[in-house]
């Protein structure tokens, strides 16, 4: 009697304390130039252009994970929305194929510019590629930098994490709304937290998440994950892809949350992260074809997060367990067909760039076609297509 | 480009309630190593029971009750500590981590109540080997804490938490992970497949087990030590 009572009850323990911290409530919040709700930062808010459309947010509503939020939100700048990458730069319409790369930028260190020349073709500044040659591609970049003077002068605090990066490298280190300018790309940025109070020199920096692109970006969204280490922020936007429409997705899940929460959850950081931004997806826009890509911080291609994740994205290529950070499977890329997909939008090839222009993370690349007939001018067709073979799927 | 596909801002304001679920028993790749695991934990539970209750009560109430206190919160915790890496290889995730924990918890609450009725001083030695243990969990913590940012004192008293549990059954825990880092090492240096990750996962459960089992083990010779056969062979030579 004396061994079953409290066996019985370490067991309650055990499985009560493992699932009762993985909760969430996620909704919709008013349409905000800066952050959700009105926690935005005066200067920010100065700085959004509220001419343009409104990013729309989606993000945790239950006030544990409320309040954290909006505390972080009100150390950042405002959100960069370009939709337009300018009409020298735009890829020409109907081309049957579509590169999406997932990459985390290092707090600015990647050289973005070096790897859109060597890896795409695509030429940045002065002499850009000329448009007949140009295959459209999308950046989901991760730990993308932006340097603004419009951002509170604050005392560090528990919502300003740690300065990171950027790296000393050769060549000029860009923010990334100058990455946007001199390649003539559409960038959708967001940013998820301060980066440090501020510089050396005096500057101030965010970083977070963006969708940069050859082709026009429409409905840009912010969604932000359940709060476990630090703020984080998915940003969402749509593409006119090789068979239609095709929604994108930046993302950046934790790494770890802190020890006690870990015991807690099971270590459900990721879980959590990454099943709500399935659900905001799902709710939002079920219908369109949609590739989700980014720094998932995995340590394997087997981990829960990834293993529920892939059932949401059913059409995507196998979990590729090459590393991209030193030892570690932590970027993937996901797509799944959508109710309106029908096929029309298949992954080609998916696989690894081998180089990392100097950031700590290699890229992902993910190749989708039409499987239809093209629309619209087919001369693009033509441009040969760069196979990224270290896994390839087209379910 | 207005078209239903670019009616997000018309379905936007569907708010939506979700909570995380997963499936009771874990599934995928990660099944036959946590299915060893818990084999593993319930031979040895049924190993303890089947010795306990053969046993005559020597000590007081209270010691078993303390002992199985203790036994449970270490056994749950170990397990809990061996089973994050390799439950989350599976679908199922921290709801089989749960259940790792719990059985490790009754299998430690069986060995625990086992040791503190039959032998006071087996249980002191554990608890003044726990309390050794939590405060090298509190350091290690601590440590943590100045160089992880979202560290603060709660994990060091979580670090204190597993240094408790660890500390309790100390032989058990420094063999079985000792076992499980070589093993794990000989597995990554010889198994193409085997990764970094997997090494640890072999190393924590291997820690896990062997402080659990070191409660077991311990469970059965302070019931040998107070057992009085009932069948006795009288053999003089």
């Amino acid at each position: 009697m004396r061994f079953g009572i409290a066996g019985w009850m370490a067991m309650a323990g055990a499985s009560c304390l493992s699932g009762c911290a993985l909760g969430y409530t996620m909704g919709t919040a008013e349409p905000d130039p800066v952050c959700p709700g009105a926690t935005s930062n005066p200067l920010a808010a100065a700085q959004a252009d509220r001419s343009r459309d409104p990013i729309a947010w989606f993000g945790p509503t239950n006030s544990g994970d409320r309040a954290k939020l909006d505390a972080w939100c009100a150390t950042v700048g405002a959100p960069i929305v370009r939709l337009d990458p300018g009409g020298a730069s735009t890829s020409p319409a109907g081309a049957r194929t579509l590169t999406v790369v997932a990459w985390n930028v290092s707090v600015g260190t990647g050289d973005v510019p070096a790897f859109l020349a060597a890896e795409l073709g695509h030429e940045c500044g002065a002499g850009r590629t000329p448009p007949a040659s140009r295959r459209p591609f999308v950046l989901l970049l991760q730990e993308a930098l932006r340097r603004s003077a419009r951002m509170p002068d604050l005392l560090p605090q528990p919502s300003i994490p740690w300065r990171l990066g950027p790296e000393e490298r050769p060549g000029e280190i860009l923010d990334i709304a100058q990455v946007a300018e001199r390649c003539g790309l559409s960038l959708v940025y967001v940013p998820s937290s301060r980066n440090g109070p501020q510089t050396e020199d005096g500057l101030r920096e965010d970083r977070g998440n963006a969708v940069l692109s050859t082709l026009p970006l429409a409905e840009p969204t912010a969604i932000e994950l359940p709060f476990e280490a630090g703020r984080k922020v998915a940003v969402a936007a749509t593409v006119a892809g090789p068979g239609g429409p095709v929604r994108v997705v930046s993302l950046h899940l934790d790494v770890a949350s802190t020890l006690l929460r870990t015991l807690l959850t099971g270590n459900g950081t990721r879980i959590r992260q990454a099943e709500a931004l399935a659900d905001a997806l799902e709710v939002m826009e079920p219908a369109l074809p949609t590739v989700a890509g980014g720094d998932f911080n995995t340590w394997s291609e087997t981990e829960t997060a990834l293993r529920r994740f892939a059932v949401r994205f059913p059409d995507s290529p196998p979990a590729d367990p090459t590393p991209t950070r030193t030892h570690f499977p932590t970027d993937h890329i996901f797509f799944r067909q959508g109710e309106w997909g029908d096929g029309g939008t298949v992954t080609e090839s998916y696989g690894r760039v081998p180089e990392r222009y100097h950031s700590d993370h290699h890229p992902r690349v993910l190749e989708l076609a039409a499987s239809g007939p093209a629309q619209g001018d087919p001369s693009p067709a033509r441009i040969p297509v760069r196979r990224w073979s270290v896994s390839t799927s087209s379910r | 480009m207005q078209s239903q596909a670019f009616s997000l801002i018309a379905l936007d304001h569907r708010a939506i309630a979700v909570r995380a679920s997963a499936p009771l028993l874990p599934t995928g790749h990660g099944t036959r190593a946590i299915t060893v695991l818990l084999c593993l934990f319930l031979a040895a539970s049924a190993f303890t029971a089947v010795n306990a209750s053969g046993q005559a009560v020597e000590g007081t109430p209270g010691g078993a009750i303390a002992g199985g206190v203790l036994g449970a919160y270490s056994g749950g915790m170990l397990a809990l500590v061996g089973s994050l890496i390799p439950c989350g290889q599976t679908m199922a995730g921290p709801t089989c981590s749960a259940w790792v924990a719990g059985i490790g918890g009754v299998v430690g609450a069986t060995a625990g109540a086992t040791v503190g009725a039959a032998d006071d001083e087996r249980f002191v030695r554990r608890v003044e080997a726990g309390m050794i243990g939590a405060a090298a969990g509190a350091v290690v913590g601590y440590a943590l804490k100045g160089v992880v940012r979202q560290y603060g004192w709660l994990d060091v008293v979580s670090g204190a938490a597993i240094g408790l549990a660890v500390g309790s059954s100390a032989k058990g825990a420094a063999i079985g992970l000792g076992a499980g880092a070589l093993a794990g090492g000989v597995l990554l240096a010889t198994v193409p497949r085997v990764r970094v990750t997997d090494a640890v996962a072999v190393s924590a459960a291997g820690l896990a087990l062997g402080g659990i089992l070191g409660w077991v083990n311990d469970a059965v010779r302070a019931n040998e030590a107070s057992f009085t056969p009932v069948f006795s062979v009288s053999w003089t030579p």
